[in-house]
């Protein structure tokens, strides 16, 4: 299973460096979505000062938005009669952990893309870097993980993309207060504070579980 | 279940319940308390006659009448000097604080205690303030540390008074009973919906769905009422608060699910998609409502401490109890019996597809 | 389904609706101890259930002229 999982995932690669200009069209998104925060912030004397709260909901609402189209896009890329072909070839197991793996390591280098975007444009105010990666990596695999089971699921009812939004955006509050807390603390200051700690460890179990979730249910939704 | 869910005798019971929490809930009165203290702030050194007026307290009656002041932030009860019951509902005392006693503070604040045999001990926090005068004081008084203030509960049969909430604690038989019926339903789904994935039967299915639409029914509810008992005690109908936002929250999950199954056409995906969205969403829902209220951004307004779901830690006495656990019930035998009704009209309607 | 939504819709406009017409007569509901909020709240719940027992009657009603 492991050698199938590794297989897939270097086809989707195969995929994703095929059309490129999908790759171009999502990085595109990000540093345009930078920019329409740069002017209204800057045209409103919004960045006099940067608020490390506000600061971390905007670059986080930036990746939910572009990591739901990114990994709709995935799901919606593929021709339907196609999957019934990797049906034959691999476990659904397979197929979850490769798009997971995928959708994961694309989440967390779009989150690299726009942080140094918004390094350039808006500013830097992270001092506790080790924290904002950490919490970079968690909130990517939070994030990927839950559009990947809800790409899934909305592939199956007829490719519907606003459906994502509808069914990944109520569940995705709970990592979307964890991580704007996190970065916003990454902010404050140098040191990891017992409730920094805390919160960590309760998000990489949100993660944890919602790897189980999608590792049990997926195989229900890929059989016909 | 099918079979449980068409038999009578559970309908009934739901029906005599409800009665019984709605006559009783509705007529039982409120308890006794001391309504209001007139002056409300004095000067030290000063014999000043004070009015309390009671809400269903029996002054004159009960003849062991006793009237303390307790600073707020203190332990010390100071004896009012004189105590004179007009009526069963109002009081006549006179109280005086030496300058002494302020302990060099420009003004203390103070608790009135006010204790008898039949109304057991009422206390008013914040009742009055002494402010210091600038004469010279007069000799001090020396407090009761620990006084003959029996912590007596009213003998009455009686919910109790609570300030703010007044008459409208009566809503714990009626709004807090909205969100057990969704959970309950809730995870009869979760359980329905784990079964028609292991055995892909369809009545599992309709089971499941059904049961959801009827908790979003308790949910919608649940929100409504709740938003109407707020506006009146919290001031604001949407305050911040860590369980009405996990709870709308909620409501939005399953109106998702709602939205994913109506966009799904054929009958056995539908089935399983939405049984996978169901398991994944409650499972999250539960970590989320759980977790959310120990994140301390806010405290919640709701009782049990810090707005987690504790059970135990309502502050209810028993008299509440005893119609609160019965509303409990009823609510949700209800909420199974509109599901019931659902599912056969849908059970109905399957078979007819089947022809 | 649709009709859920439409329920869920009324209900929210009746809220909204009463909660506006609440502000200039807060007498009334603070009045008698709040008494009236308990039936402003008794009022919701059964007018939330009967709306919906209406649009369950109705999905009958259209399985039944079907047959």
């Amino acid at each position: 299973m492991f050698k199938a999982t590794i297989s897939l995932f270097r086809k989707d690669l195969l995929i994703e460096f095929r059309n490129r200009y999908v790759l171009g069209g999502i990085a595109l998104y990000v540093l345009s979505s930078v920019m329409v925060i740069y002017f209204s912030l800057n045209y409103s004397d919004g960045l006099k000062e940067v608020n490390p709260v506000v600061w971390s909901i905007f670059f986080w609402l930036i990746i939910l938005f572009s990591s739901i189209n990114a990994i709709a896009n995935g799901f919606f890329r593929e021709p339907a009669g196609r999957s019934y072909y990797y049906y034959y070839l691999a476990s659904p197991q397979a197929v979850i952990l490769s798009k997971l793996l995928y959708n994961f390591i694309f989440t967390v280098l779009l989150i690299l893309l726009a942080f140094s975007v918004f390094i350039v444009m808006i500013g830097d105010p992270v001092r506790n870097l080790p924290l904002f990666l950490l919490t970079a990596l968690l909130g990517g695999t939070g994030y990927s993980f839950l559009f990947t089971l809800m790409g899934a699921i909305a592939a199956r009812a007829g490719n519907n993309a606003t459906l994502i939004a509808v069914l990944g955006f109520p569940i995705i509050i709970p990592i979307l207060i964890f991580i704007t807390k996190l970065s916003a603390a990454s902010m404050g200051s140098t040191e990891f504070s017992q409730e920094v700690v805390t919160n960590l460890i309760l998000l990489s179990s949100f993660n944890v579980m919602q790897l189980l979730l999608a590792y049990i249910l997926f195989p229900y939704i890929w059989r016909e | 279940m099918i079979h449980l869910l068409k038999q009578q005798w559970w309908k009934y019971t739901a029906v005599i319940i409800l009665l019984y929490v709605l006559i009783g809930g509705m007529l039982v009165p409120l308890g006794p308390s001391a309504l209001s203290l007139y002056p409300v702030s004095i000067p030290s050194d000063t014999s000043v006659n004070f009015t309390i007026t009671g809400y269903h307290t029996h002054f004159e009656d009960a003849k062991d009448l006793q009237v303390w002041f307790k600073p707020t932030t203190g332990t010390q009860f100071y004896k009012a000097d004189s105590i004179v019951p007009i009526i069963n509902s109002t009081v006549r005392i006179v109280f005086h604080m030496p300058k002494s006693n302020l302990a060099n503070k420009h003004s203390e604040n103070y608790d009135l205690v006010v204790n008898d045999s039949i109304d057991g001990t009422l206390t008013t926090v914040y009742a009055m303030t002494v402010a210091a005068g600038t004469g010279e004081s007069s000799p001090a008084v020396t407090p009761a540390n620990q006084p003959e203030v029996n912590q007596l509960k009213f003998k009455a049969f009686a919910f109790p008074f609570q300030k703010i909430l007044f008459q409208t604690i009566r809503n714990t038989f009626f709004h807090v009973p909205m969100w057990f019926a969704m959970m309950f339903l809730l995870i009869f789904s979760l359980v329905y919906s784990i079964l028609y994935l292991r055995t892909g039967k369809i009545e599992y299915d309709i089971l499941a769905s059904q049961a959801v639409a009827t908790a979003l029914l308790f949910g919608v509810l649940g929100l409504a009422t709740g938003m109407m008992w707020a506006t009146y005690t919290w001031g604001q109908p949407w305050p911040n608060d860590p369980k009405l936002n996990g709870a709308a929250i909620g409501v939005i999950i399953y109106l998702a699910y709602i939205v994913l199954r109506g966009s799904l056409s054929d009958e056995i995906q539908k089935a399983k998609i939405s049984a996978v969205y169901n398991v994944f969403a409650i499972v999250i829902f539960t970590l989320f409502i759980f977790v959310i209220p120990r994140l301390k951004t806010v405290d919640s307004l709701h009782p049990g401490n810090g707005g987690n779901p504790a059970f135990g830690k309502y502050d209810m006495d028993n008299h509440l109890r005893m119609f609160f656990y019965p509303a409990v019930i009823g609510w949700a035998l209800l909420g199974f019996w509109i599901m019931s009704v659902r599912v056969r009209i849908k059970l109905l309607q399957h078979k007819k597809s089947l022809l | 389904m649709r009709k859920l939504l439409c329920f869920i819709i009324v209900i929210f406009t009746v809220l909204y609706t009463s909660a506006q017409s609440a502000e200039p007569i807060p007498s009334l509901m603070e009045s008698n101890l709040k008494i009236y909020v308990v039936v402003g709240v008794l009022t919701i719940i059964f007018s939330g259930i009967i709306i919906f027992l209406l649009s369950m009657d109705r999905r009958l009603k259209k399985l039944e002229e079907g047959h």
